[in-house]
């Protein structure tokens, strides 16, 4: 019973206290087990499926992998392999294969075998292949390889070394073919034999011959061989030893042979050479014997061969030769050149390879095997093999140097070094390797592309089209822009012929388009460089566009090795040409028109330009000239024209700039009553708002320097409209005029004072004459009353005494003392004094009044200045009595002096009323006091004159002389008084006037006068 | 008792004559005085009354001027000697007085000064005895002057390139020139502080344009028009008075003197001869005949008093008097013949122009004039004068110095 049917029965009985089984109970439970049974199965049956479907894919997978691994071994193996399916069509095409056959594998693909043979060896093949059909155990080629020939893709015939394996997977029959590439070891294997034949040519014709010598190394036996070598019968040389024959000739050998025959050893090629020296039967010869010892052991002697082998010697010698010359030769070439022999190893090298591959000479020595030089190097970090696995590395340069085909290739060595290797095959079977270092080329290499990057963006970023092209016209460049214009991919046009591109005929040429195709062709080829019109046609849309060519020809040695072209779409040009073309033919009508217009109009403005030019010529030669100045003033008030007379005057013509152009203002002012005028209220405006005339005959104009000067001006306006309308403004200096005018003035002033003075003079002089002379008759008459009243009193005296007379003299005493005649006695004498002192001051005013009035004389004469100082003095006494005392310190032998007497009279005037002025306003206590002193100097007399007031200050020391400056009150002074002194005593008579302190502060003016001045007549200013 | 002097005083304001009368009347006793208000008035008296010594004009008066009325006595009364007194200080009418007047005074004029004045020609009168002479000299307007130089002076002065220096050097080469330059120049009128001795002073101090209006207006100077023969006198006596000038000046300085005193006695020793031109002026004839000997074995000097009463010198001397030139150099030109006929010896002018006179030329050597005429050096005058000591020195000078030889 099944163990679950027994344990159901056991749970079915429990609960039934007889152990009885529910029967129910237990066919739930089985039913129960069953419906268990039924979903294991199910769940069993879909995990087998699952798993059947996993296998299924690993399997595919590790199929694929496998295939993968075999291509990828197939093409990194270095021989070519070829997988051929059952009915001779290719299946499998390694890379090598490819490089072997010159076919890409995806031409053979599916191809039959044959193709891969020359024609006869392919009909064989195929016949083969159709009979093996029949017979699937048709015997294939042996696994040892067979030589047979290969066809290449351009149809050439060359040697193969063939294996062929066959696979069987199933029903699948597979061959594996590895070919190799034998021409190189069947061209070696050629020259082998050839060698070999001639070697044996050699053996053939070379003779030895035998030889035996005694224990006393003498020859006992020569065969005759020896005579045709030495050019001696046998018998001669017998009983000689080898050392005489010629051994001796070399001690060395002969030294080192002695020791073999000492020790009794065998020998080879012992070689030396017989005969006299340089001499044309000298001969090397070869030995080698071994000696012969008798039964007993006893020496006897040697027996050996010789051969005569001068001919190999010298071959010998030659080939050391050639090898020390081989080596000379290759390390004369900067190129690194090694040989490899077949096994791998090094044979030679020069000495650029070994600097290339070892600079310190450690490892690279004849022998060492290649692979071992890779390692070496790369230990000393030699190469660059960037983030590949050395030994992944190693096995492909390995790889690739077993199988040197002589192509070159570019091996990158650290410290950005690169170097061209070519590694080629020899006959046996070893490499040359050929290194040459091109890191400057590559450097050069990375630089041009980098250029080539830039000039290409530039190129593109221009916004003409541009095209290089070579000798033939072909486009070798072309950039953005270029395209664009023909509607065409730059790189798709690279290669092609240009003209053959853009032109609407084209030639479908393959090269050089003839010169006469088109101007653009003609250009280009011409290497002129010029600027052509031409059209293109728009590949994108069919459409001719018209362009403009630039064309830059590339000289290379002379001759045009090609060109740029520079296009550029000429639509717009053309269209703006075209109107310019219609507008300029318009114009010129016009211009054709308005020109016989014109050529009237100019023939009348000639003629009216000359007569301008003239009159304007006139007008400046005129303005030059004259003594007046003249301003052009536009209605801003800028000068648009000065005359030389005018710059002079404002004080602008000693510099020689122009004031033309700049505003009057800056330049002068109109000196009015109530301040200086600007341009803008000065009447110069006035004349172009009114349009009217205005001329004033005395006025004055302050110039920038603060000049005054009197001017006589008239303004007159110039131009009809106001807006433009200006004024002439002619002004004259008028200042000495107005000089003369005020010393006139003066003078006449001075000249009828003088006359009204004279007069006076006569006038008081005739009743001073009877005053004084009646004074002086009483001052008489009073001595003799007097003498007569003492004698009255005398009379009285004595009369006294007579009675008759008592009345009278009473009466006479009466009369006496009633008329107080003592009194009179004393008074009237004092009274006729001082009156006589009086009318002589009174002579003395006049006087002075004469004297102080002298007519003005044209011409200097003699004056005392102590006289003038004098009657100035009394003159002015009116002035100082009140504020000073005058004190007269005067040199009494002063010399008289030529002078202007009135006008010095003026000067004195004038400070002696300064001084007395400054006495009265200073504040002092008055009577202030004024001293007046007069010396001489060597030839001048200097007057001072000075008061006890405060002293000029300082701030206008500098201008108390200046015409029109005052200190006193508006009406008192009119500035002139000082400027007028300084004027006569400086210009006038050469003398000075000066200003200077006086004890206290107060002034001192100082005159001083030549005695003998010029007496000239004054020169008129 | 000695003669009154009659004076006549001419003046238009009444109370001027009064008080000239009240302050004269203690001359009573010497002078006839007479007191007219006007020229006519005045001329009518010297009509009825013709001897007058000297009259007193004013200038200004009414119809008749001072000028006007003393050209007319000029005329009537030559010897009468002619004052002005004005108060009029007009240049014109003081200009017009040169002539006429013999003294020029100024009002107010003090009683002193107008005594001194009227009593200079008074003593001069004692120098001349000769009235026909005396009659001569007053009634002189002016003086000959060179023809040549006359026209000289007259260019000059009408040039505008005139100077003073070129006007005092024509003035300098005349004798009549000088002297009535010196006179106006020294009168009342200019008041000059110091007398003028030189012309070029003349010409600085009274000014060109005076020197041109009394040369071209007044018409001061007189060219000579007299006989031919007369002509040489003249320029000889001008080239003498030069030369004997020059030395009197040098003579001067060498004795120490001040360059006014050297002036002086050059301007004493140029009017020295002036005597001689008066003389020749005014009696040409006469005066010609007796310089070319005329028979005569006398000096010239005693020649001149036997033909004339009074010898060239006091002529001269009693002119320079008249005019109002210095008395030192009147009494040098009065004595330089004779110094020690002057009263004193302490006159430098005289001293210097005897020795000039007595060193220099001879009057014969310059003039065509055969009378003896050389003057002789009174040494007993020198030696009075304490100059004896210098006459070596002297002589070098005038040997050194050649005579104006013009």
């Amino acid at each position: 019973m099944h163990k679950l049917l027994a344990r159901q029965l056991r749970k079915a009985a429990e609960g039934s206290p007889d152990g009885t089984v529910d029967l129910a109970r237990l066919v739930a439970m089985v039913d129960l087990a069953y419906d268990e049974s039924d979903r294991e199965r199910r769940l069993k049956d879909r995990a087998l499926d699952v798993m059947q479907a996993e296998v299924d894919q690993l399997s595919q997978r590790v199929a694929e992998q496998a295939e993968a691994r075999f291509n990828l071994l197939m093409d990194n193996v270095g021989e070519a392999v070829i997988v051929i399916g059952a009915r001779g069509h290719i299946e499998g095409f390694n890379r090598e294969a490819e490089k072997i056959f010159g076919y890409v594998a995806a031409e053979v693909m599916g191809r039959n075998i044959s193709c891969l043979m020359p024609s006869d060896l392919a009909a064989v093949h195929d016949a083969f292949l159709a009979g093996s059909k029949k017979d699937s155990n048709t015997r294939v080629l042996g696994q040892g390889g067979r030589e047979l020939l290969g066809a290449r893709k351009g149809g050439e015939i060359f040697p193969v070394e063939i294996a062929i394996g066959e696979v069987s997977t199933g029903s699948h029959r597979q061959f594996i073919g590895v070919v190799r590439d034998i021409t190189l070891r069947k061209q070696a294997e050629i020259e082998l034999r050839e060698s070999e034949s001639r070697f044996r040519d050699l053996a053939g014709s070379a003779s030895d011959w035998f030889w035996e010598s005694d224990a006393d190394h003498r020859l006992t036996f020569v065969s005759d061989r020896i005579g045709s070598v030495l050019g001696v019968k046998p018998v001669a040389i017998l009983g000689h030893t080898w050392f005489e024959i010629g051994l001796d000739d070399h001690p060395e050998r002969a030294a080192a042979h002695w020791n073999d025959l000492r020790s009794h050893a065998s020998f080879r090629d012992l070689v030396f050479t017989v005969g006299p020296p340089d001499g044309k039967d000298r001969k090397v010869i070869r030995l080698s014997a071994i000696p012969m010892f008798s039964h007993d052991g006893a020496f006897l002697g040697y027996r050996g061969v010789g051969a005569d082998i001068t001919r190999e010697a010298a071959a010998v010698e030659r080939a050391i030769q050639a090898r020390e010359q081989l080596r000379d030769a290759i390390d004369s070439i900067t190129d690194a050149i090694a040989v490899y022999d077949s096994s791998e190893k090094l044979v030679i090298c020069n000495q650029a390879y070994a600097d290339t591959l070892d600079r310190s000479h450690e490892f690279l020595f004849p022998g060492i095997s290649f692979e071992q030089v890779l390692r070496n190097g790369h230990q000393r970090r030699f190469f660059d093999i960037g983030n590949q696995d050395f030994d992944e590395w190693l096995v492909g340069r390995i790889n690739r140097f077993r199988n040197a085909d002589g192509r070159s290739f570019i091996v990158k060595l650290s410290g950005d070094r690169w170097v061209q290797s070519r590694e080629c095959p020899t006959s046996g079977g070893g490499v040359v390797a050929v290194r040459t270092d091109i890191t400057d080329l590559k450097r050069r290499e990375e630089d041009l592309d980098f250029l080539r990057r830039r000039y290409e963006l530039i190129l593109d970023s221009a916004g003409e089209g541009i095209v290089g092209l070579d000798h033939c016209g072909r486009v070798t460049f072309a950039n953005r822009m270029a395209g664009e214009i023909l509607g065409r991919a730059c790189a798709e046009m690279i290669g092609q012929c240009f003209h053959c591109l853009v032109h609407p005929d084209p030639l479908r040429c393959e090269g050089p388009c003839p010169a006469s195709a088109s101007p653009v062709v003609e250009a280009y080829l011409s290497g002129i460089p010029g600027q052509v019109s031409g059209e293109v046609v728009r590949d994108s849309d069919g459409q001719t566009i018209p362009v403009d060519y630039f064309v830059a020809p590339i000289i290379d040695k002379d001759q045009p090795s090609g060109a740029v072209l520079v296009f550029r779409d000429a639509t717009l040009r053309l269209q703006f040409e075209r109107g310019q073309e219609e507008l300029q033919r318009e114009l010129s009508y016009l211009v054709a028109e308005r020109t016989r217009e014109l050529q009237r109009e100019i023939d009348t403005r000639a003629r009216t330009e000359t007569a301008l030019r003239a009159s304007r010529e006139r007008l400046k030669a005129i303005t030059d000239s004259l003594f007046e100045g003249v301003l052009v003033l536009d209605r801003e008030g800028y000068v648009s024209f000065a005359n030389p007379s005018a710059k002079q005057l404002l004080e602008c013509g000693d510099h020689g700039t122009d004031i033309e152009g700049y505003p009057l203002d800056i330049l002068m002012r109109v000196r009015a009553p109530a301040g200086d005028l600007a341009f803008k209220d000065a009447p110069f405006h006035r004349v172009i708002r009114d349009n009217a005339v205005f001329r004033d005959d005395d006025a004055a104009f302050v110039t920038a320097s603060g000049k005054v000067f009197s001017v006589a001006y008239a303004c007159s306006p110039l131009g009809e409209d106001e807006d433009k309308r200006s004024v002439i403004v002619s002004f004259r200096d008028i200042e000495a005029l107005k000089k003369a005018q005020r010393e006139s003035v003066q003078a006449s002033r001075l000249a009828s004072v003088g006359q009204l003075a004279a007069g006076i003079a006569h006038e008081i002089n005739t009743p001073i004459q009877y005053v004084g002379d009646n004074l002086r008759f009483i001052n008489d008459a009073l001595g003799k009353l007097m003498l007569a009243m003492s004698a009255g009193r005398e009379l009285a005296a004595e009369a006294v005494s007579h009675p008759d007379m008592e009345d009278a003299v009473a009466r006479f005493e009466a009369a006496f003392r009633s008329a107080k005649v003592p009194f009179l006695l004393t008074e009237v004498p004092a009274a006729v004094a001082e009156s006589l002192d009086g009318v002589a001051q009174i002579a003395r005013i006049v006087l002075s009044m004469k004297e102080f009035s002298h007519p003005g004389t044209r011409n200097k004469t003699m004056a005392d200045m102590n006289r003038a100082l004098d009657s100035t003095l009394t003159v002015s006494r009116n002035v100082w009595k009140h504020a000073a005392e005058v004190e007269r310190d005067f040199d009494l032998s002063l010399p008289p002096i030529l002078c202007y007497a009135g006008e010095l009279n003026q000067v004195f005037l004038n400070l002696i009323v300064n001084a007395a002025h400054a006495v009265e306003s200073s504040g002092k206590s008055l009577p202030g006091r004024i001293t007046i002193s007069t010396s001489r100097h060597g030839d001048d007399v200097v007057i001072s004159i000075a008061d006890s007031g405060s002293g000029v200050p300082e701030a206008i020391r500098e201008r108390i002389f200046d015409p029109f400056f005052t200190t006193k009150e508006v009406g008192k002074g009119t500035g002139q008084g000082l400027a007028i002194c300084r004027d006569v005593v400086m210009t006038k008579h050469g003398g000075s006037l000066e200003l200077a302190d006086n004890d206290g502060g107060a002034a001192v003016f100082i005159v001083r006068l030549p005695i003998n001045g010029n007496d000239e007549p004054g020169v008129e200013e | 008792m000695t003669e009154m002097l009659r004076i006549l005083f001419v003046d238009d304001e009444p109370h001027i004559l009064k008080g000239l009368r009240r302050s004269m009347a203690g001359m009573d006793d010497e002078w006839d005085m007479t007191f007219c208000t006007s020229g006519e008035e005045a001329l009518a008296v010297m009509q009825r009354d013709a001897t007058f010594d000297v009259v007193i004009s004013d200038m200004r008066m009414p119809r008749m001027d001072g000028a006007e009325f003393l050209g007319v006595v000029r005329q009537r009364h030559p010897e009468t000697i002619r004052v002005i007194l004005s108060g009029y200080a007009e240049i014109e009418s003081v200009l017009r007085t040169v002539g006429p007047a013999h003294i020029y005074l100024a009002k107010p004029c003090s009683a002193e000064a107008l005594r001194d004045a009227i009593s200079r020609p008074i003593s001069l009168k004692r120098l001349l005895s000769t009235p026909s002479l005396r009659s001569v000299l007053a009634g002189l307007s002016n003086l000959p002057s060179l023809p040549g130089l006359f026209l000289q002076l007259d260019q000059e002065l009408r040039s505008p390139q005139c100077s003073a220096q070129t006007v005092a050097a024509l003035i300098d080469r005349d004798v009549a020139m000088t002297a009535e330059l010196l006179r106006l120049t020294n009168s009342a009128y200019f008041s000059v502080a110091s007398p003028v001795t030189s012309t070029l002073q003349v010409v600085r101090t009274i000014g060109l344009e005076t020197v041109q209006a009394l040369v071209l207006q007044i018409g001061i100077f007189r060219q000579f028009a007299g006989s031919a023969s007369v002509g040489p006198i003249l320029q000889g006596l001008t080239d003498y008075s030069l030369a004997i000038a020059n030395l009197a000046e040098a003579i001067s300085v060498s004795m120490g003197t001040d360059q006014s005193k050297a002036k002086a006695a050059h301007c004493a020793a140029m009017l020295s001869r002036i005597g001689i031109l008066v003389l020749l002026d005014a009696y040409p004839e006469v005066y010609a005949r007796l310089l070319s000997g005329g028979g005569t074995a006398l000096p010239l000097h005693q020649a001149e008093e036997e033909a004339f009463g009074a010898s060239h010198a006091l002529v001269g001397a009693y002119l320079l008097g008249l005019w109002g030139f210095a008395p030192p150099l009147v009494e040098a030109v009065a004595f330089a013949g004779t110094p020690s006929a002057c009263p004193g010896h302490d006159n430098d002018t005289l001293t210097a122009l005897h020795a000039a006179m007595g060193l220099g030329p001879a009057l014969s050597a310059l003039m065509p004039v055969e009378i003896q005429s050389a003057t002789a050096l009174d040494m007993a005058y020198l030696i009075e004068a304490r100059r004896d000591g210098q006459v070596m020195l002297w002589r070098r000078l005038a040997a050194n110095s050649p005579g104006e030889t013009r």
